[in-house]
């Protein structure tokens, strides 16, 4: 029951980080970046792992950042001297840290077994086994805390720098004029994912999360949303719901949680696309001629 | 020994699935799809595990007929997304790439339950395994590779004309948009073939380097073609006769390596010859 209780209240917590995410780095035309940084990650974590021989060390987020700032400053170097598109740079970076990742893995790391499908999707079932007891009567998973304190850093960043962070929205040149230092912070966002993802990376995997935090993107793109806030009002709510039936499915059905919300998640923008031009096509064929 | 003795079959099978991946390489960073790779390959996987569950068998045939119809469907969504909902080309490319393989992950769930033999098959997929790869599948995998080098050889002037303007390119020639159709199938096809070599997660990366190194290198459209189908060439022999004599190394990430360690050289000459 307990058990349960902490799927549904994990599952909510992720899905409100990515969507807040989601909400800065989508407009940002930097969908990708998330994908990306979960790619990335996976050699800073290697490394980690291998130095420090435990899951739970530190040096494994601190590999996460170092690698995902590589990756960046790799994506630079190349869109510079290569004169790439961000798309083809970014495609190529994040790919060289997945590669040497899995190469260095495989040199390694022979005998230590590695769950792919965690690496993939993630399981929330292993969250459950590093937990905190409260008197041998009941657990917290140290997620939780991690997951709380990652949500109340990402509201900090999005307080202190909420006018810096509009401006770039809005036009990253038009920030830059006026003084804004976008690639401070476009670097506190990249240090913010790959941190968020390192920590999440047991619940969720490296490659659904694009799904969690696009979709909301997708749902309310020019449904005339006020202000960045009613935008990530609006996506927190959708996300939440899908969340809740999402874990509800994956429960009875027994499907990896995250990939099921994942899914659920992207469906709805576009089943309702879908209808919405199926419903302009057969007014079209009825009422125009 | 028995490795040893497939090295002439893969640097044949490499040489020509060079060919049409350089081809399709030049084609889609010319026209500014390089993410378009990574939307197939991923978009594969529901088609793959979904049609390995309903004919319970590992035929790559019928596993490469779904993953192709699942890409098809998933470019055609994510084209339509962009055209009629505006949506930014990252974010319906990542919706669409997401829903699909979230989509493919939960069919490996189910497979995973109702324990079909042969399911390892699915993972070589995803990861890239040369060792699983169907050799006595190889002749007309390479038929259709040459097909497809032919179909992109001669469409070239076709395909500068889209590059340049595809509203010009549809008023000199009649069928314009439905070689564009028949380029991008040919490019679905092409990469569906490879993934059983260097996987679902990587082939993204395999489309778009070599293409992305030729137009750093020259500014011709044809010598961009020779050179991307040299360079990929070169990443697939390079790749697996690395993996075959050193086993323990995984294939699909070192064919993926190769061009992205070509681009990082080249940059770093301009850097140093900049500086």
């Amino acid at each position: 029951m307990l058990a349960t209780f902490y799927f549904y209240l994990i599952s909510i917590l992720v899905v409100i980080l990515y969507t807040i995410l989601g909400a800065i780095t989508t407009p940002l035309k930097s969908a990708f970046l998330i994908d990306a940084t979960g790619h990335t990650i996976i050699f800073g974590m290697v490394i980690g792992f291998l130095i420090s021989h435990s899951f739970n060390s530190p040096l494994l987020f601190i590999g996460a950042v170092i690698s995902t700032l590589l990756m960046n400053n790799l994506n630079n170097f190349l869109q510079k001297y290569l004169k790439l598109s961000y798309d083809s740079s970014i495609g190529m970076s994040f790919s060289l840290f997945f590669c040497l990742g899995v190469i260095i893995l495989s040199i390694f790391a022979k005998h230590i077994h590695f769950d792919l499908d965690m690496l993939l999707v993630g399981n929330i079932e292993y969250s459950l086994y590093d937990a905190i007891y409260i008197f041998n009567l009941f657990f917290i998973p140290k997620i939780v805390f991690l997951l709380i304190f990652f949500i109340i850093l990402l509201l900090y960043i999005l307080y202190i720098f909420y006018y810096q962070i509009i401006m770039i929205l809005f036009d990253s040149e038009y920030a830059l004029i006026r003084g804004i230092d976008v690639k401070y912070i476009t670097s506190i966002i990249l240090i913010y994912a790959s941190l968020a993802i390192v920590c999440s990376f047991n619940v969720t995997g490296a490659l659904v999360l694009m799904g969690i935090a696009t979709s909301s993107f997708g749902l309310y793109w020019n449904n005339n949303s006020k202000s960045f806030f009613n935008f990530i009002k609006k996506g927190l709510t959708y996300n939440i719901i899908i969340a809740l039936i999402g874990c509800t499915l994956a429960i009875y059905f027994d499907f990896p949680i995250a990939a099921t919300i994942s899914f659920l998640s992207a469906t709805f923008p576009i089943l309702i696309f879908i209808f919405n031009e199926i419903k302009v096509f057969i007014y079209d064929l009825i009422f125009i001629k | 020994m028995l490795i040893y003795s497939l090295i002439p079959n893969l640097i044949i099978l490499s040489i020509a699935i060079g060919f049409p991946i350089g081809f399709l390489s030049s084609y889609l960073v010319v026209r500014r799809w390089s993410l378009l790779g990574d939307i197939i390959s991923h978009a594969s996987l529901p088609g793959i595990t979904y049609s390995f569950l309903f004919y319970k068998s590992n035929n790559t045939f019928y596993l490469l007929i779904g993953g192709i119809l699942s890409s098809i469907v998933s470019v055609i969504l994510s084209f339509i997304l962009q055209k009629y909902k505006n949506l930014p080309k990252d974010s319906s490319f990542g919706l669409v790439l997401s829903w699909f393989f979230t989509f493919g992950m939960i069919g490996i769930s189910i497979l995973q339950k109702a324990n079909v033999e042969g399911q390892y098959i699915i993972n070589s997929f995803i990861f890239g395994n040369i060792l699983t790869f169907p050799f006595k599948d190889i002749y007309w995998k390479i038929f259709i590779c040459f097909f497809i080098s032919i179909l992109f050889l001669f469409s070239i002037k076709i395909q500068k004309m889209i590059t340049f303007d595809p509203c010009f390119s549809s008023l000199r020639y009649k069928y314009s948009e439905l070689w564009d159709c028949l380029l991008l199938v040919s490019g679905i096809t092409i990469i569906c073939l490879c993934l059983q070599i260097v996987g679902i997660l990587l082939i993204g990366t395999l489309i778009i380097s070599p293409g992305v190194i030729a137009k750093v290198l020259t500014n011709s459209y044809g010598k961009m073609i020779l050179l991307s189908i040299f360079i990929s060439i070169l990443s697939f022999i390079g790749g697996v006769i690395i993996s075959m004599r050193f086993t323990f190394l995984p294939t699909g990430p070192l064919i993926a390596l190769i061009p992205i360690l070509i681009a990082i050289f080249i940059a770093f000459k301009r850097y140093l010859k900049e500086k």
